[in-house]
C-alpha cells in the first residue's frame, strides 16, 4: 500500500506538523489551565504551564532540527547544489529541499509563538 | 500536420480516424440534453459564467451600500433592509462567488493543464455545479421577499438564534449555505485526486505546473478548512429546529463557541481563496515576464506553509472577546509568520520578473501587477491587525473593512480578471480586447483605491462597520464619500470588462489561434477554442514548461504520438498515473453524459429548500430522490472489460480496472471520510471547549445501566468483524460469504447504535435540557446517521453482487463500503468514550 | 409633526471632530497603541514603498537577473528579511499588550456596563460598594485608573471608547474587563462595535473625563433620587409620566411605581448629553420629540411612539425630564 509516498510527501511536511502539534499544545495549555485557574504565573515568571510550554518548545524546535538534519542529508544524497542529472534526482533534490526550507518556516514559527511565554502572564 | 487554426483541425478531422473517434466520443450531447453534458470544460464553463453572475450581484449589493453611505444620516435604505444587504454582499462574495470562482477556473483549466481529459469524477464535479447553482439561488431569492438573512456572513450567535431571529433569514443561510459547502467538498476532492493521480506521464510533483500545487493545498485546505462550519451550523439550525441549547449561554452554551468553529473555517477560508489566486499570478507573471517561475521550490514552500499557518489565525478574529492576553499573542504569532510565505511569494514574482527580456504589458499582466501592488499593501495593513493591541482598536471598524478589502481584492479579485482575460481565449477562441482590458483595469484599479484607501482613515477616525448610518461631524462625512465615488468607478470597470467578455471580444476579438500568449504550460499546446478531451494523445513531459523547452510537443500530441490517440470503442477514457513520480498506471473509463446528478442536486435543492420550512416529510420524499439517483448514478461503477488491458498506443498496454488502496475511488472514500472525521474532530472540540467555559456546569455523568454502553461498544466492534469477514470471503470469491458478512454485521451495527441511545435513555438524558446533553444526543444521531448511510451502501453492494457485479476481482466498492463501516464503528466507540468515559474522568 | 427630528444638532460640546477618533488619545492605553500603530504603518509605509520599487527597478531592469541569484533574492527579502523584522515586532507587540492589559488596582473606579438592544446600562461601584444606576453616559475622573466589567442582557455587542481604550465584547453568559487611565478632560464619544441587530448603527454613548473632584461630585449626584418636581408645568409632566404607564419600562428612583427595567433608568436623564443612546443631543425639545416618535427616530427601538399625545401633556412631560438633573 502506498498512499502518498511515505518518504517524501509527508515527510516534506513534518515540520509545520510539529509546529501545529506545538501551537495546538500551548493553546489547550492555557485554555485549561486559566479556565480552572490552577496556574496564575504573572509577568515573567515561571509558574507551572509556562514552563511546561517552554519545555514543549524545546522538544518541538529540537525535533524540527532533527528532521533539518535528515532533510539536509537527503539533500546531500541527492547532490546539493549540483544541477540534477536525470529526472530522478531533480526530484530528489526538489523534495528534500521543500522539506529544508518548510522546517526552517516552522522553526521561526515556534520561536514565535513562545515569545509570549517570556513576558505575559498566563492568564489575564 | 501542425494546427495553427481551427480550419487545420476540421481537416485533420477528414484525414484522420483517431481524431475523429476521440471527437465523436467526447460530442456533448444536442439540444436540451447539453444539460446532461459532464465534461469538465462545459461545466467549467458554467461555473465561470455562474461566478461571474454572482460577483456581479454582489456587487450591486456593495454599490447600494456606498450610496446608502456616501452621506451621513442617508435614509435611502432603511436600516431593515441594510444589514440585509450587507449580509448578503459578504455571504454572496465569499461562498457564492470567491471559493466557487476559484472552482470554477480550477475545474475548467487544471485537467488540460494537467493533459488529462477530465477530472476523477466528472459526475461529481457536475452535481457540484448545479448544487452550487441551485443552492446559491435559493440564497438570493430570500432577498427578493425581503427575508434575507440579516445577521452578518458571519452569523454570530445569539442575534441569529431562535430567540432574536425567528424568522427564515437565518435558515436560508445555514442550509443555502450548507448545500453550497457540498458542491466545495465534491471540488476539492476531485481536485486532489485530478492533481495527484491524472497527471500526464513524466510529470513528477516537480514539474507540476505551480498552479496545480496551489489548487492541491486549495484542496487540501477545503477538506480541513470548511468541517468546522458545516459542523458550527449544522448545530445552529438544529438549536433553531429543536432547541438544542448549544450557543444558549442560559443552558450551558456558549455564543463564543460558534465564533470558534466559524473562524476555524472563516480563517483558512481567506486563505482558501488567495491561494489560488496567488497561484494565477504565480502562472501568469512568468508568461508575460518571459522567464520560468523564479525558486519553483520556494513558491511551493510558500504555498504548503501558508496552508499550514492558516490554520493557527483563527482567534485573531476573536482578539476582543475576553480571552486571556497570552492566549491572544500565540494566534498573533501564527499571524505574523504567515506573512513570511507571503513574502517569499512576492519576491519570487519580482525576481521572475526580473530574470525575463522584459514584460509585455498585456491585459493579464496588467492585472498581475496590479493584484501585487494591492496585495502588499493589504498584507502589511495585516500585520497591523494581527497585533493584539492594534487590533483592539481597529477590531470592527473600517481600518478592517480596507484591509482585507485589500487583501481579497489583490489576492483573490484581480488575479480572477487576469486569469479570466488569459484563459478565455481557450473558451471562446479569441482574445479579449486590450484597448477594454486596460480601462476596464485602469478604473478597476483606481477606483478600488480611492474607494478603499480612504477607508483606513475611516476606521481609526472611529467608524465601526455594519453601520447603515452615521452621525454628520464626526469626521466621516468626506471620507465616505470618497469611497463611494472610488466604489463606482470599480462598478464601471466591471461593467467594461463584462461588456468585452460577453459581447465583444467574441464577436471582435483577435482569434487567439495556436498559443497566443506564448505560454510553456500544455493548456495551449494546440488550436483554441479547446476542445472537450483537451488532447489529441496524452503526452509525455520532461520539464515544468513543456511548450517553453519542446517547441515541438504541441504538434506531436495533436499528431497523435503519444498515448491514448483514438477511441474506437467510443469511451471516454483517461490516463492514471503515479501520485510522485508520474508513471502511466492504469486507463480510467469515465462516465458518459447523464441525467443522474443533475437529478441528485435537484433532489439535494429540494430537500434544503423544504428544510427551511421545516416540511420534514417532503424532506424525507426528497431524500429518497436523491438516494435513488444516487444509486443509478453508481450502478456502471468499477468497468472491468475483458482482457483487462488496454491498448493506450506507444506499443503498451494497461490495465482498465484494479483494486486496492492506490485507485481513485478508494482516495475518494477516504478523502471524504477525512473531511467527515474533521467535522466529527470538531464536535469533540466542541464538547471541550463547553467544559471550559462552564463554571457551574459540568458535563452531567449519564447514569444508565453500563450495560447499554459495553453492548454497544461490543456489537460495534463485532459488525466491524463481520464486514471483515463479509470482504474477505468476496476476495476468496464465495458469494455465501459476501452475503452474510454484511447481513449479520447491519443488525449487529443497529443494535449498537440502539444501544448508545438507549443508554441516554435510560440515563434519562434529554437533548434540550443543557448543552452537554445536546453534546451526547450530537454525538448519538453522527453515529446514527452514519449507521443509516452505511446501510444504504450494504443494500446498494448486495444488489450488485447479486446482479453479478461483485467479484474477487471486481472488490472495490467492497472495499469502500468496508472502510466506510470501520469508520462508522470507530465514531461509535468515540461517542460512548465522550459520553460515558470522558464525564466520569474529569 | 413639530417635534420630528431630521439631524442630529450638537451636544453640550464645541466640535463633534476627533471625540470618537483613536488619533486622539486621552488615556495611557490609547497613547500606547497609537504609538505602536504609528510606527508600524511607518515601517509598513517604508517596507511598501521599497517593494514597489524593487518591483519597478525589475520592470525597467535588462540584466535578466536579479542583484543577486534567485534563490539568494528570495531568500533575503522574501524569508529573512520578515522573520527578522516580525520577531522584533513580535517581542514589541507582547510587550505593548502586557502594559494595556495590566490589572486596574485597589483604587480604581469599578463600573458594571450591560449592553442591551440597542443601549447602556450602566452601574458605577459607590465608595460603600453600592450600585448607582444610570444609563448610556459615562463620567470619568482623570489620572485615575477605570475597571470596567461588561456583560449583555440579549446579543454580543462591544464597547469601544476609541479615546480612552480598544474594544471588548459584551457577551451573554461572559464578563469581561477592561481597564484603562484618562489622562485629559473632554467629552468623547463611544459606540457599539460589534453588530447586534438593526440599530447597532444608533448604539452610542458619550464618556466625560473631568477633574477628580466635578467627578465625585457627579457621583454623588446620582446617588441621589430624583428631585421632586415644583412648577406646576413640571408636575403636570410628571403626572403625564405616571399616566402613560412610562415607569413599566423606565425607572426613576423616588418615584413610586417608576420600577421598569426594560428601559434606561431615568433619574437624572436631564443631566445627560445624549438621548436616544448617544444619538440625539439631550435637549428638552429632543425630549419631546424621542417621546412622540422614537420609532422614527430609531426604527424597531423597543420604545413605542407616543404620537397621541397632545402637545400640552408632551411638553410638560420633556419639561420634567429635563427638570431631572
Amino acid at each position: 500500500m502506498n498512499v502518498i509516498d511515505r518518504d517524501s510527501l509527508v515527510g516534506m511536511v513534518a515540520g509545520p506538523l510539529v509546529w501545529g502539534a506545538h501551537f495546538l499544545t500551548c493553546y489547550i495549555a492555557i485554555a485549561v489551565a486559566c479556565a480552572f485557574e490552577f496556574e496564575t504565573g504573572g509577568p515573567g515568571e515561571w509558574g507551572t504551564v509556562k514552563t511546561i510550554l517552554l519545555a514543549v518548545t524545546g522538544i518541538a524546535l529540537a525535533l524540527i532540527a532533527v528532521l533539518i538534519l535528515l532533510a539536509w542529508h537527503r539533500w546531500m544524497q541527492a547532490g546539493g547544489f549540483e544541477k540534477p542529472r536525470d529526472s530522478t534526482q531533480a526530484r530528489h533534490q526538489f523534495m528534500a529541499v521543500g522539506g529544508l526550507l518548510l522546517c526552517f518556516l516552522s522553526v521561526v514559527a515556534v520561536i514565535y509563538a513562545a515569545v509570549p511565554l517570556f513576558f505575559l502572564p498566563a492568564c489575564q | 500536420m501542425t494546427f495553427r487554426s481551427a480550419r487545420d483541425l476540421e481537416e485533420a478531422d477528414r484525414r484522420d480516424p483517431g481524431l475523429r473517434q476521440l471527437r465523436s466520443t467526447w460530442a456533448p450531447p444536442k439540444g436540451f440534453a447539453r444539460l446532461k453534458e459532464i465534461n469538465n470544460t462545459f461545466i467549467g464553463m458554467l461555473y465561470v459564467l455562474t461566478g461571474i453572475f454572482f460577483f456581479v450581484v454582489a456587487g450591486i449589493l456593495a454599490a447600494l451600500i456606498r450610496a446608502q453611505l456616501a452621506v451621513p444620516e442617508n435614509d435611502l435604505i432603511s436600516a431593515d433592509w441594510y444589514n440585509q444587504i450587507f449580509t448578503m454582499h459578504g455571504t454572496t462574495m465569499m461562498f457564492l462567488f470567491a471559493v466557487p470562482m476559484m472552482e470554477a477556473i480550477a475545474i475548467f483549466v487544471i485537467p488540460q493543464l494537467l493533459g488529462a481529459r477530465d477530472l476523477p469524477f466528472p459526475r461529481v464535479s457536475a452535481y457540484g455545479y448545479w448544487a452550487y447553482l441551485l443552492g446559491g439561488l435559493m440564497v438570493l431569492t430570500s432577498l427578493l421577499f425581503k427575508v434575507a438573512p440579516d445577521g452578518g456572513w458571519f452569523m454570530y450567535v445569539p442575534l441569529t438564534g431562535p430567540e432574536y431571529s425567528p424568522g427564515y433569514g437565518p435558515d436560508f443561510w445555514l442550509l443555502g449555505i450548507g448545500f453550497i459547502e457540498v458542491a466545495a467538498i465534491a471540488a476539492s476532492i476531485e481536485l486532489i485526486i485530478g492533481i495527484l493521480k491524472f497527471r500526464p506521464p513524466g510529470m513528477s510533483m516537480d514539474r507540476m505546473p505551480i498552479f496545480a500545487w496551489y489548487m492541491l493545498v486549495f484542496g487540501f485546505m477545503i477538506l480541513l478548512g470548511f468541517p468546522p462550519l458545516v459542523l458550527g451550523d449544522i448545530l445552529l439550525e438544529v438549536e433553531r429546529a429543536f432547541d438544542w441549547p448549544f450557543y444558549d449561554a442560559d443552558r450551558g452554551g456558549d455564543p463564543l463557541l460558534w465564533q470558534h468553529l466559524f473562524w476555524l473555517f472563516g480563517h483558512p477560508e481567506v486563505y482558501i481563496i488567495f491561494l489560488p489566486g496567488a497561484g494565477v499570478l504565480s502562472t501568469v507573471i512568468p508568461v508575460f515576464a518571459r522567464a520560468p517561475l523564479a525558486g519553483y521550490v520556494w513558491v511551493v514552500l510558500a504555498a504548503v506553509g501558508t496552508g499550514f499557518l492558516s490554520f493557527g489565525l483563527w482567534v485573531h478574529h476573536m482578539y476582543t472577546t475576553g480571552i486571556p492576553v497570552m492566549s491572544l499573542s500565540f494566534f498573533s504569532a501564527a499571524s505574523l509568520a504567515v506573512a513570511i510565505p507571503s513574502g517569499i511569494q512576492v519576491f519570487a514574482w519580482i525576481a521572475t520578473i526580473w530574470s525575463g527580456p522584459g514584460v509585455l504589458f498585456r491585459a493579464p499582466m496588467l492585472y498581475a501587477l496590479g493584484a501585487i501592488f494591492i496585495f502588499v499593501a493589504g498584507g502589511l495593513t495585516g500585520v497591523m491587525v494581527a497585533l493584539v493591541p492594534v487590533d483592539f482598536q481597529v477590531h470592527d471598524t473600517y481600518f478592517v473593512v480596507a484591509h482585507f478589502h485589500y487583501v481579497l481584492f489583490g489576492g483573490a479579485v484581480m488575479p480572477v480578471f487576469a486569469a479570466l482575460h488569459y484563459w478565455t481565449p481557450l473558451v471562446t477562441g479569441r482574445l479579449m480586447s486590450e484597448t477594454l482590458g486596460r480601462w476596464s483595469f485602469g478604473l478597476i484599479f483606481l477606483g478600488f483605491n480611492v474607494a478603499f484607501f480612504p477607508m483606513h482613515l475611516t476606521g481609526l477616525r472611529g467608524m465601526p462597520r455594519r453601520v447603515y448610518t452615521y452621525p454628520a461631524d464626526l469626521g466621516w462625512d468626506w471620507l465616505n464619500m470618497i469611497s463611494s465615488i472610488g466604489a463606482y468607478m470599480v462598478a464601471a470597470g466591471v461593467a467594461v470588462f463584462l461588456w468585452d467578455w460577453l459581447y465583444w471580444h467574441r464577436k471582435h476579438g483577435q482569434v487567439a489561434g495556436y498559443n497566443p500568449w506564448n505560454a510553456g504550460t500544455l493548456e495551449w499546446h494546440s488550436v483554441t477554442p479547446s476542445t472537450n478531451f483537451s488532447m489529441r494523445s496524452v503526452p509525455i513531459v520532461s520539464s515544468t514548461y513543456p511548450l517553453w523547452d519542446e517547441p515541438e510537443l504541441g504538434d506531436r500530441v495533436d499528431r497523435g504520438e503519444f498515448y491514448l490517440p483514438d477511441s474506437p470503442d467510443e469511451r471516454r477514457k483517461t490516463l492514471r498515473t503515479g501520485s510522485v513520480m508520474g508513471e502511466p498506471r492504469q486507463v480510467i473509463f469515465l462516465p458518459h453524459p447523464a441525467w443522474s446528478p443533475i437529478i441528485a442536486a435537484i433532489g439535494t435543492a429540494t430537500f434544503f429548500g423544504l428544510a427551511i420550512f421545516k416540511l420534514w416529510w417532503l424532506c424525507a420524499a426528497a431524500a429518497l430522490v436523491i438516494i435513488i439517483a444516487g444509486i443509478i448514478w453508481m450502478w456502471d461503477a468499477e468497468p472491468l472489460p475483458a482482457p483487462n488491458r488496454y491498448d493506450v498506443g506507444r506499443g503498451e498496454t494497461l490495465p482498465v480496472h484494479i483494486n486496492g488502496a492506490d485507485t481513485h475511488g478508494f482516495w475518494a472514500m477516504a478523502l471524504l471520510l477525512i473531511f467527515d472525521a474533521a467535522a466529527f474532530v470538531s464536535l469533540i472540540f466542541s464538547a471541550l471547549f463547553l467544559w471550559t467555559v462552564n463554571r457551574d456546569l459540568s458535563p452531567p455523568v449519564p447514569e444508565a445501566e453500563p450495560g447499554w454502553a459495553l453492548a454497544a461498544a461490543g456489537l460495534a466492534v463485532l459488525a466491524s468483524v463481520f464486514f471483515r469477514l463479509g470482504a474477505f470471503a468476496n476476495r476468496r470469491g464465495s458469494m455465501i460469504g459476501l452475503v452474510l458478512g454484511p447481513l449479520a454485521g447491519l443488525p449487529a451495527m443497529f443494535a449498537s447504535g440502539g444501544a448508545l441511545m438507549g443508554s441516554l435513555f435510560d440515563a434519562g438524558i434529554s437533548p434540550t435540557e443543557n448543552a452537554f446533553s445536546a453534546v451526547y444526543w450530537t454525538f448519538a444521531g453522527w453515529t446514527g446517521f452514519h449507521i443509516g448511510v452505511g446501510t444504504i451502501f450494504i443494500f446498494y453492494t448486495l444488489a450488485r453482487a447479486l446482479a453479478g457485479k461483485v467479484t474477487p476481482e471486481r472488490r472495490q466498492s467492497v472495499m469502500n463500503v468496508e472502510l466506510f463501516w470501520h469508520f462508522t464503528t470507530g465514531l461509535a466507540l468515540v461517542s460512548l468514550i465522550m459520553i460515558h468515559l470522558w464525564p466520569r474522568v474529569i | 409633526m413639530g417635534w420630528q427630528i431630521t439631524s442630529q444638532s450638537n451636544p453640550r460640546y464645541d466640535s463633534m471632530q476627533g471625540i470618537q477618533s483613536v488619533f486622539e488619545p486621552r488615556s495611557i492605553q490609547a497613547d500606547a497603541i497609537l504609538a505602536l500603530s504609528n510606527w508600524v504603518f511607518a515601517a509598513g509605509s517604508l517596507i511598501f514603498v521599497l517593494v514597489m520599487a524593487l518591483l519597478a527597478w525589475a520592470i525597467i531592469s535588462r540584466r535578466r537577473h536579479p542583484p543577486l541569484r534567485n534563490t539568494v533574492f528570495i531568500a533575503i527579502g522574501g524569508f529573512a528579511f520578515p522573520a527578522v523584522t516580525l520577531s522584533i515586532l513580535m517581542v514589541f507587540t507582547v510587550l505593548v499588550s502586557l502594559h494595556i492589559t495590566s490589572p486596574a488596582g485597589e483604587n480604581a473606579v469599578r463600573i458594571h456596563v450591560t449592553g442591551h438592544m440597542w443601549w447602556w446600562e450602566v452601574q458605577y461601584e459607590g465608595p460603600d460598594g453600592e450600585r448607582i444606576e444610570t444609563a448610556n453616559e459615562l463620567h470619568l475622573p482623570i489620572d485615575r485608573p477605570v475597571s470596567i466589567t461588561v456583560t449583555s442582557e440579549d446579543v454580543i455587542h462591544s464597547f469601544w471608547i476609541p479615546s480612552l481604550a480598544g474594544k471588548v465584547d459584551m457577551i451573554p453568559g461572559h464578563v469581561n474587563e477592561i481597564t484603562f487611565t484618562p489622562t485629559e478632560a473632554g467629552v468623547m464619544r463611544g459606540q457599539c462595535a460589534e453588530y447586534c441587530g438593526l440599530q447597532h448603527a444608533k448604539m452610542a454613548f458619550y464618556v466625560v473625563v473631568e477633574p477628580a473632584e466635578q467627578f465625585d461630585q457627579w457621583l454623588e449626584e446620582q446617588a441621589q433620587p430624583a428631585v421632586e418636581p415644583v412648577p406646576d408645568l413640571l408636575k403636570a409632566g410628571q403626572q403625564a409620566f405616571v399616566d402613560q404607564g412610562c415607569g413599566s419600562c423606565h425607572a426613576v428612583r423616588g418615584l413610586p411605581g417608576a420600577v421598569g427595567q426594560i428601559g434606561p433608568d431615568l433619574t437624572h436623564v436631564g443631566s445627560r448629553l445624549s438621548i436616544g443612546a448617544g444619538w440625539l443631543d439631550g435637549s428638552v425639545g429632543n425630549l419631546a420629540g424621542w417621546i412622540a416618535s422614537s420609532q422614527h427616530i430609531k426604527p424597531g427601538n423597543r420604545m413605542p411612539s407616543f404620537d397621541r399625545l397632545d402637545g400640552k401633556t408632551l411638553r410638560a412631560l420633556a419639561a420634567w425630564l429635563e427638570s431631572l438633573e
